[in-house]
């Protein structure tokens, strides 16, 4: 045996054959982009958590429908991503968890990147009341390509959108928070 | 920058990642994970010995135990009455808070508090809530036939346990008289069962594990 990680492809094939290790490997590595994807639908930590685990659990049972060699990440996120909106679906019109930006001051917070220290703290709250007054269909578009750093293809399969659909809405919603936020 | 740069720059505050691998993979391999059984193999002897029921025959499968309350999966489930369940006599919550030494959990809900000592039941809607301080019921067993599943959860930030499918019984050992008592033998449906600071709760009536963990979420702690 050589001693070095096996590669998604490997580990995803031998999950297949029924490898729990293989699987546990996978979902360590995507759990963190699984349940901010589900948070983001969601917005309730509990939710966002069962939405994650029932949706690993479901991508385990469809592995045989996984095509062998495409990418992973973003068909496990559509599985999420489905499980997120089923549950916000079922808590119906209890108020939904804001978003909030980091806040130094607060404990527990996460340090900021280096690049957001290059926003102000006025300017990091401006643009997510800019955000979070989008309608929901551009909003979670935003929220994919931006906040989760996911491609143009993996937006439009985690949302099951096609991407000329990602594209528009991105585009749209990018006016809308220029017109926001550089008045 | 520009707005794109600004919006990927601007620093989210996600809630704190669970670790979702642990329950993900009970959910994938046969229910009995190593990490339970460990602690449960002192009280399994005991336990065998002490039920007086018609089980010699159902070979435990494997085991698992949270809080006060030991789980063994059985072949065959010994034949008990399926009676209704009792809760115990009926008090004031405050009455009921003196008879236990830690802070109750209650549902916003109206309820009534019954007291079954040790234990608290809490009754509202089709739920009931069952708080007791998991050293005085060491050996409250649960036992699961073929067809019930369990699935190990979260619960409160807390180790929990989904127990649904078939029927299982639970059968407690009075801790003054070290007898298995009949009006706390109890036949219930799905249960999510957790354990928190030595206190073990157990919520029946819940259909799904969503509708379980909202409720236990929304109870009033101390």
């Amino acid at each position: 045996m050589v001693d070095r990680p096996l590669d998604e492809h490997e580990l995803i094939e031998r999950a297949k054959r029924g490898d729990a290790s293989a699987y546990e490997a996978l979902v360590r590595a995507h759990q963190g982009i699984a349940f901010r994807t589900a948070f983001l639908i969601a917005r309730d930590p509990s939710d966002a958590e069962e939405a994650a685990q029932d949706g690993f659990v479901k991508a385990y049972r469809a592995l045989g429908r996984f095509r062998s060699g495409a990418p992973f990440r973003p068909w496990l996120l559509q599985i999420v991503a489905n499980e997120a909106r089923n549950r916000r679906r079922s808590a119906g019109r209890r108020a939904n968890l804001a978003l909030r930006v980091v806040d130094e001051a607060r404990p527990g917070d996460a340090v900021p990147s280096p690049e957001a220290e290059l926003l102000s703290v006025e300017r990091r709250g401006e643009l997510l009341a800019a955000v979070e007054g989008l309608r929901e269909e551009e909003r979670l578009v935003v929220s994919c390509r931006f906040f989760l750093g996911l491609s143009e293809d993996e937006t439009a399969q985690t949302l099951g959108l096609k991407r000329g659909t990602v594209k528009s809405r991105t585009s749209r919603a990018l006016a809308q928070l220029r017109e926001e936020v550089e008045r | 920058m520009n707005l794109e740069h600004e919006l990927r720059a601007l620093p989210i505050a996600f809630p704190a990642e669970p670790d979702l691998a642990p329950g993900v993979l009970a959910r994938l391999e046969r229910p009995a994970r190593r990490w339970w059984l460990a602690p449960a193999l002192v009280a399994i002897a005991a336990a065998g010995a002490l039920l007086a029921i018609p089980q010699t025959r159902a070979a435990i499968l494997d085991l698992l135990r949270i809080g006060g309350v030991e789980v063994r999966r059985v072949e065959t489930q010994p034949r008990a009455p399926v009676r209704p369940p009792a809760l115990g006599r009926e008090v004031s919550f405050a009455t009921a808070q003196r008879t236990v030494d830690f802070p109750l959990l209650s549902p916003r809900d109206p309820f009534t508090a019954y007291v079954d000592e040790p234990m608290v039941n809490l009754r509202w809607k089709r739920y009931v809530l069952s708080q007791w301080h998991g050293e005085q019921l060491a050996f409250a067993t649960k036992q699961l036939g073929p067809g019930s599943r369990t699935v190990g959860v979260s619960v409160r930030g807390a180790n929990g346990l989904w127990i649904t499918g078939a029927r299982h019984e639970i059968i407690y050992r009075d801790p003054k008289t070290d007898e298995v008592v009949a009006k706390t033998r109890r036949l219930v449906g799905n249960v999510l069962i957790w354990e928190d600071g030595g206190i073990t709760y157990r919520l029946e009536g819940a259909r799904t594990v969503a509708d379980a963990r909202a409720v236990a979420r929304n109870l009033r702690g101390p």
